[in-house]
């Protein structure tokens, strides 16, 4: 069996890559004051109720809005362009339809969409180019005691990246924020943590049972990580929040 | 006791439909006869890639007498699963984290476990698509096509089509009973997100008042023109027919394709849709709902919408579909017996004819503008809307 890769793009330090799938200017509900959020793709939950369904999958992933698509006889670029012959039309619409089972998220058809109803959730970017696109709003935080807070998906996922971006943000003043469900490997946490100012992290469900059904996995590991989170960094501000 | 020559698997995608035992039948009848050994797969391909869910076994020996009786029957003998997609099968891993991982080449080598020489697939044309993927990965395949919309292209009857029909036809005339004594018009949606060929033939079949398909932009200021014209004339009801992807000429759609908060979920990958992996979120009553209300608005008569939905697919088949199920089996057992795969049973009358799953795949068979079943439903005065 092929697994997905659930590491992001990989690497340490500044020059590490990630795929994020959005960076959210003016966000006042992902902690204190005014806060720049910044969601990571990939997420190891499936709750059912998941209001970012366009960030579980780790890569890059192609998003269609229908409702954009100008049809075959304006445009249809899209129909040619495509290596795996996954979009189509059928008679009675001219607006083009994506086969989802054939779809490989290739993305060769996004730059020839006029319209941009075919796009890329998810992009690869370096710790620098989230950081100087978070930096931009720092009189922002500055003035209403805000900052960058990591979400998702699940930002711990890509421990490596998350961890350097939160460094680098603490390098350049910026307070630090992640909004988590502590659904990772306890090596996850340990990397991310060190620096991170406030930790928001969810309380899906207390019974073990109905956090299966819920969210596809019981939640004894996310018990576990929290109760051991607690006790290595008591300095910390830990929040539990209830979806 | 001789052994067999070949052993085969029949699996079913997608859900029940009226006709399925019968193609179970005609594929093991058709076997037998070959000296070849038919064995059911459970819930799609859930009995080889999760044999250990099944205390039986993954696998049911299929026999004529295990049949008998029930081609025309619409007890389940094989599982189905709703969505099968090997490529994408959703499972916690070591480390407590769900994924959707690519099981295709467990499942092909779970095939060759069992020794099975191919497997009939039984499926609409959504996973099609799968089959297609599967059969470049190694596969041996042959796939019979079910769609109660009839919209599989290059077959002009999908099995389980007639039996929709047939059952669609019983309900609007029991509509139209109700709506005569209630004194309002009825709107009843039956499936057809792309092809509109069951709302049509229904309509025609009862002489609705209008008929609204995806392959005709309707205008209903004209629609209820007509149909107030009809009330005029001391009509107590009337009646409409719409599939569920039909949609206005004005480009403001009402049904499945509506912009709604739920638009951009639905346009996600399966990666983002639930275990089902359905793209289209709650959209079965909507465009009968919206055309209701806005005739009321129009007409200035009371309208009730109905949604018949998914229940087309249930109960007994017609002997129509036992027909073409039975012949749709038998011609699948052919195809491998003439050792083609990859290919999908079709019927172009008069012939069942294998074409490949290549050609069957990204199309969908649509009403023509001039088809014959147009023509009659202008000729009968039903209203399309155009």
């Amino acid at each position: 069996m092929a697994s997905d890769d659930r590491q992001g793009a990989g690497g340490k330090g500044q020059g590490a890559r990630g795929i994020v799938l959005n960076i959210q200017h003016f966000s006042t509900h992902d902690g204190p004051g005014m806060r720049t959020t910044v969601f990571l793709k990939g997420c190891t939950l499936r709750c059912k109720w998941c209001s970012n369904p366009e960030s579980i999958h780790p890569k890059s992933e192609l998003g269609y809005n229908l409702n954009k698509c100008i049809g075959k006889d304006q445009c249809g670029f899209c129909l040619k362009e495509c290596p795996e012959s996954a979009i189509f039309n059928v008679d009675s619409d001219p607006k083009v339809r994506i086969n989802w089972d054939l779809c490989t998220n290739c993305g060769k058809c996004v730059p020839v969409c006029p319209p941009q109803a075919l796009y890329l959730f998810g992009k690869e970017m370096t710790v620098d180019e989230v950081l100087d696109e978070v930096e931009q709003d720092s009189s922002f935080y500055r003035e209403s005691g805000g900052g960058m807070t990591l979400s998702g998906g699940e930002c711990q996922l890509q421990a490596d990246f998350a961890a350097a971006l939160l460094a680098g943000a603490h390098q350049r003043g910026i307070n630090t924020a992640i909004e988590t469900a502590f659904n990772v490997p306890w090596p996850h946490v340990e990397k991310v943590l060190p620096h991170v100012d406030l930790v928001l992290h969810d309380h899906k469900l207390t019974l073990s049972e109905r956090h299966r059904k819920w969210t596809g996995v019981d939640n004894q590991r996310i018990l576990e990580n929290m109760k051991r989170a607690y006790e290595t960094w008591p300095e910390k501000t830990f929040v539990a929040r209830t979806p | 006791m001789k052994r067999p020559s070949k052993r085969i698997g029949i699996n079913l995608g997608g859900g029940y439909v009226a006709g399925i035992n019968a193609v179970i039948a005609g594929t093991v009848l058709a076997g037998q006869e070959l000296g070849w050994e038919v064995m059911g797969v459970r819930d799609g391909f859930d009995g080889l890639l999760f044999p250990e869910r099944y205390p039986e076994g993954g696998l049911v020996q299929l026999t004529p007498q295990l049949l008998e009786n029930l081609s025309g029957s619409a007890r389940p003998i094989l599982g189905n699963a709703t969505r099968t997609d090997p490529f994408r099968i959703r499972q916690v891993n070591a480390e407590n984290m769900v994924e959707e991982l690519d099981c295709s080449s467990d499942l092909i080598a779970k095939v060759n476990v069992e020794k099975l020489d191919a497997v009939i697939s039984v499926v609409g044309p959504q996973a099609l698509s799968i089959l297609f993927r599967l059969h470049r990965h190694g596969l041996k395949t042959v796939c019979v096509p079910t769609s109660v919309e009839n919209d599989v292209a290059v077959t002009q009857l999908s099995f389980g089509f007639n039996s929709a029909l047939s059952f669609a036809v019983d309900m609007l005339d029991r509509v139209r009973q109700a709506g005569q004594t209630a004194r309002k018009i009825g709107v009843v949606e039956v499936l057809g997100e792309h092809a509109g060929w069951l709302a049509l033939q229904a309509a025609v079949a009862v002489c609705a008042d209008a008929v609204l398909i995806p392959e005709i932009r309707y205008d209903l200021q004209k629609v209820a023109a007509n149909l107030r014209e009809r009330l005029q004339t001391g009509r107590a009801s009337g009646l409409v027919v719409v599939a569920e992807g039909a949609r206005p000429r004005d480009g403001q759609q009402t049904g499945a394709g509506a912009a709604t908060p739920d638009s951009l979920k639905a346009s996600l990958s399966p990666g983002a849709t639930g275990e089902g992996g359905s793209h289209v979120i709650e959209s079965s009553g909507r465009t009968a709902q919206s055309v209701a209300l806005r005739l009321q608005r129009l007409t200035d008569r009371a309208t009730y919408p109905l949604a018949l939905g998914p229940l087309v697919k249930g109960g007994a088949p017609t002997a129509v579909d036992r027909q073409l199920g039975l012949a749709y089996g038998a011609a699948a057992v052919r195809a491998l017996h003439e050792n083609q795969t990859g290919v999908m049973v079709a019927f172009q009358p008069p012939d069942l004819r294998f074409v490949p799953l290549a050609d069957a795949i990204n199309k969908v068979r649509t009403v023509p503008a001039d088809s014959v079943f147009v023509q009659t439903a202008r000729s009968l005065g039903i209203a399309l809307g155009d």
